[in-house]
């Protein structure tokens, strides 16, 4: 019972640490997010496939993840608004943790605990999602939000809160003009589980601001699809990889492999720069970042085979859905293809490849 | 096909064979052992053609790029070892190694990449066993051919190995250029055409088809 208490005690003292970034969050829904990042790329480990959340811990980079499974949540029993009784929210997002759970190649598993009284985003040690009434957030559907044990780096909660704003559906369909519950579910269940966004996605700018989503392949891209869709149900490739990468399921490591390098400008290195490994046999894209100052990426958690190397600069989504806004993310560069075939091993990864990008 | 006549002519000299016995017919080679060794090409192959793609709001596909995936056509060297059984049935071994060029074409590319076919040089060995059976055992001599066997790939880095299996149906004929001992040493050139069906390997889960043809030197003795 004492090692309880002091292990709550060590979340609260976090909690206070991350008032800051929680605040951010709220304002803006990948703010928090880039904050993690941030600590990523300080990392002295190089190369981080997708963009996954860390912690900086006595010094040394700890990747966000759950160490024990099956990870715990419960639901609020507020979580109810026009369209969506708390039983319908219970199993719509019982199905976004369902559809995580059954990545053959992961081992995260979650457990769903019960109704409570606490609201998402109570410190109480317990993982709570739910509905939030917050108008003040204009452009959050949701958000999620993580307190840690700053001794070990290890996750003790993730609070995930739907905007009661906006307008919700759970409908097997869709529905018009409201949001499909489990697809925003999916996402956040993804941040919940410690990834971060994917670029995977192709936006163009709306008139009156913001962007409109013309396609994605990712469910971790940070924007959603509009309103009545229910796309963003499925996992793709991209989220697969990313959270086999998390949590490799036994054998995942050694039937898979990596692909590293680094991406240039004219002999500089380029930070944020977007790589996208493309499967000319299944067709599938599974991206990743640039993400030290060595313009160093990696893609990992792929099967073997050939792939099209692809990169591009940040720019269908917001610089910050990703980075910090301390960070210099370079967009300044053309699309283009690597003009060699990159072979991945089967457990382990090739030579480090150099992708020489030209400004536009 | 005029180099692999001159080199013939050369081992021919060498083996010191009488050119005038290349007019003789020639005997049951039985109890013979039948070496040939020339170049093979292998054809192109298409690997896999299709969109990278993404999906909309409303689920239809996005093109990103459309690509397509090819192993270019090569030339491998080609040694084959074949045991007579009778005066029409010869049972083989054959074994081939090249390279050749696994290449991924990428155009149309939505954010105007400029259009690129990347490339990987690909180590390419077979191992066969199969059967010949001659129409006729005369100075051309035509033949069919059925085998199988095992072909492994490996890439530039000789990170991955990937193996499959061919099967392989063809024919072609026999031109003996000298024979010695009343036929039971004899020279001469084989030129053959085949189908080569292989399955797995680099970037196959279906089955492909591919023509190959083989140019060699053979000595019976």
């Amino acid at each position: 019972m004492s090692s309880s208490f002091d292990r709550l005690r060590t979340s609260v003292i976090k909690r206070v640490a991350l008032m800051v970034s929680l605040s951010n969050h709220e304002r803006r829904r990948a703010t928090s997010l880039a904050l993690v990042c941030s600590l990523i790329v300080t990392s002295a480990q190089p190369a981080f496939a997708y963009l996954k959340f860390g912690v900086r811990v006595s010094g040394r980079q700890v990747t966000l993840r759950w160490t024990q499974t099956p990870v715990r949540y419960f639901i609020s029993d507020r979580s109810s608004v026009p369209g969506v009784s708390v039983a319908d929210f219970q199993a719509a997002v019982g199905r976004a943790f369902d559809t995580w759970q059954a990545v053959p190649t992961a081992s995260i598993a979650y457990q769903f605990g019960g109704l409570t009284a606490a609201q998402p985003g109570d410190e109480d040690g317990s993982s709570t999602l739910g509905f939030r009434d917050r108008p003040d957030l204009d452009r959050v559907l949701a958000s999620t939000s993580f307190v840690i044990d700053v001794a070990t780096g290890a996750l003790i909660e993730s609070d995930i809160f739907f905007n009661s704003t906006f307008p919700w559906s759970v409908a097997a369909a869709g529905e018009a003009n409201r949001f499909d519950l489990q697809s925003i579910a999916l996402h956040e269940v993804g941040h919940l589980s410690g990834l971060g966004h994917s670029a995977l996605g192709e936006t163009e700018l709306r008139e009156g601001g913001g962007r409109r989503v013309l396609a994605s392949e990712a469910v971790m891209f940070p924007i959603a699809y509009a309103p009545g869709s229910i796309t963003g149900r499925t996992l793709r490739a991209d989220d697969i990889a990313g959270i086999t990468d998390l949590y490799p399921d036994n054998g995942a490591g050694s039937d898979t492999g990596v692909i590293t390098g680094r991406v240039t400008k004219n002999g500089q290195p380029i930070f944020g720069a977007h790589v996208v490994a493309f499967d000319p046999q299944t067709l599938h894209l599974i991206g990743s970042f640039s993400l030290t100052a060595q313009g160093e990426f990696s893609i990992g958690a792929l099967p073997p085979g050939p792939r099209l190397l692809r990169v591009e600069p940040l720019d269908d989504a917001d610089v910050e859905s990703f980075f910090s806004s301390s960070q210099t993310v370079d967009l300044d560069f053309r699309v283009m293809f690597f003009d060699r075939v990159v072979i991945v091993p089967r457990g382990g990864g090739g030579s480090p490849v150099e992708l020489k990008v030209v400004p536009k | 096909m005029r180099r692999a006549v001159i080199t013939a002519a050369v081992v021919a000299a060498l083996l010191g064979a009488d050119s005038a016995s290349a007019r003789a017919q020639s005997t049951d080679p039985a109890g013979t052992i039948d070496v040939a060794i020339g170049p093979l090409w292998m054809g192109r192959e298409s690997l896999a053609t299709g969109d990278a793609r993404e999906t909309t709001s409303s689920g239809d596909p996005f093109r990103l790029f459309a690509s397509s995936t090819t192993l270019a056509a090569m030339t491998a060297g080609e040694i084959r070892l074949g045991v007579p059984l009778g005066r029409r049935l010869e049972v083989f071994g054959d074994g081939s190694f090249g390279t050749r060029q696994l290449r991924i074409a990428a155009t149309a590319d939505f954010e105007n990449a400029t259009p690129i076919t990347a490339a990987e040089r690909v180590e390419q060995f077979t191992l066969t066993g199969g059967v010949m059976w001659f129409v006729s055992r005369s100075r051309v001599a035509p033949f069919v051919t059925a085998e199988a066997g095992v072909l492994r790939e490996l890439h530039e880095e000789r990170t991955l190995v990937e193996s499959g299996r061919i099967y392989l149906v063809g024919g072609g004929a026999d031109f003996v250029l000298a024979t010695r001992r009343g036929g039971r040493r004899t020279l001469g050139a084989r030129v053959d055409a085949r189908a080569m069906l292989r399955s797995k390997g680099f970037l196959l889960e279906s089955s492909r088809v591919s023509p190959a043809v083989g140019i060699s030197v053979f000595a019976r003795f």
